[in-house]
């Protein structure tokens, strides 16, 4: 008789065959979910603050607005947020450097073919375009009388196409974010994607 | 420089730990609460504002919960184990990518532990599953 028992722990034994036969289908499954979501076939909800450089060759949205809004834990950095109900993204690169305790800096750099996400909300603290084109753009203060504002304005688009254009978002949140063609890069020191270096 | 543990004490740590599948139920806490610590340092002003942040809150504390359904009722790890084991696979899309991957590892392997755990045979214990 064979006892397939394995002492793993203190608190009780562990088959290594129940280990196994769990193990599988959990990695299986996480295998076709990446290689789905690398492939474009399976959205990724994500909602974060990394600092991230982003240099994108097209960019364009439909459903924006934007706002002048405080960035940083307790609103310490002006920073401009923006809504969009969808937006694309061509190829893409971005940039995120960490400053690891014994490893020192990390740079991790992402090349994106084609992405797109909905409900999409950054709040940047700086972006420049080389070019943008606006249609059904609108400008709205709120005001209590008609030579007072009262508020911080707001500025939003139906549509906008920007091309050549350098982000750095401070914080982001979307519904869904469908990638195609990532390519994912980790190098030592602080050197990323320079300005037009995405493919 | 060690702690000394008062021998009863220590034997009643021990009786409880052996009950029950320990690891797999601090495993699934962890990662349940990885994928929550990843929302809330992350999103900074954002903090409970889209899909992935409210669902790495959910996913998380329904985590944490079979991890300690797995301590509290070891006889329900089939159930704590297949549950935990779903919610780590929504979590890979749902939030963060699984906690950037660590949370994810951190309840596969947890729930894989539950649902492999074998109790003691013990004689006082006739009906305990085979």
């Amino acid at each position: 008789m064979i006892d397939n028992s394995l002492a793993v722990t203190d608190g009780g034994r562990t088959s290594p065959l129940r280990f196994a036969l769990a193990m599988v289908p959990l990695l299986g499954g996480a295998g076709v979910l990446l290689a789905g979501s690398a492939a474009g076939a399976v959205s990724v909800a994500f909602a974060g603050e990394v600092p991230v450089t982003v240099h994108a060759a097209r960019v364009s949205a439909s459903g924006v607005s934007a706002s002048p809004a405080g960035s940083g834990h307790g609103g310490l950095l002006p920073a401009l947020a923006t809504r969009a109900e969808h937006a694309t993204v061509e190829d893409a690169c971005v940039t995120s450097t960490a400053h690891l305790p014994v490893v020192g800096a990390v740079t991790a750099v992402v090349h994106i073919e084609r992405a797109s996400a909905s409900g999409l909300t950054v709040q940047a603290g700086k972006a420049t375009a080389r070019s943008v084109k606006l249609s059904g753009a609108r400008f709205t203060t709120p005001r209590v009388a008609l030579d007072q504002p009262t508020g911080l304005f707001t500025v939003g688009a139906k549509n906008v196409s920007a091309g050549t254009v350098t982000t750095q978002p401070n914080a982001f949140t979307a519904g869904t974010i469908t990638s195609r063609g990532v390519t994912i890069d980790l190098r030592e020191g602080t050197a990323g994607c320079e300005r037009g270096a995405a493919r | 420089m060690t702690t000394v543990m008062p021998a009863g004490r220590r034997s009643r740590w021990r009786g409880w730990r052996q009950g029950r599948p320990f690891v797999a139920g601090l495993l699934l806490g962890l990662g349940g609460l990885e994928l929550i610590c990843v929302s809330w340092a992350g999103l900074g002003f954002l903090r409970f504002t889209g899909t992935a942040g409210a669902a790495s809150w959910a996913l998380g504390a329904l985590i944490v919960v079979t991890g300690m359904t797995t301590w509290h009722n070891p006889a329900l790890r089939f159930f704590s184990g297949v549950l935990a084991a779903v919610l780590s696979l929504v979590s890979l899309v749902a939030a963060n990518l699984g906690g950037l991957l660590l949370g994810f590892l951190l309840t596969a392997v947890g729930s894989a532990l539950t649902l492999a755990w074998v109790p003691p045979q013990t004689p006082s214990s006739p009906h305990e599953e085979h």
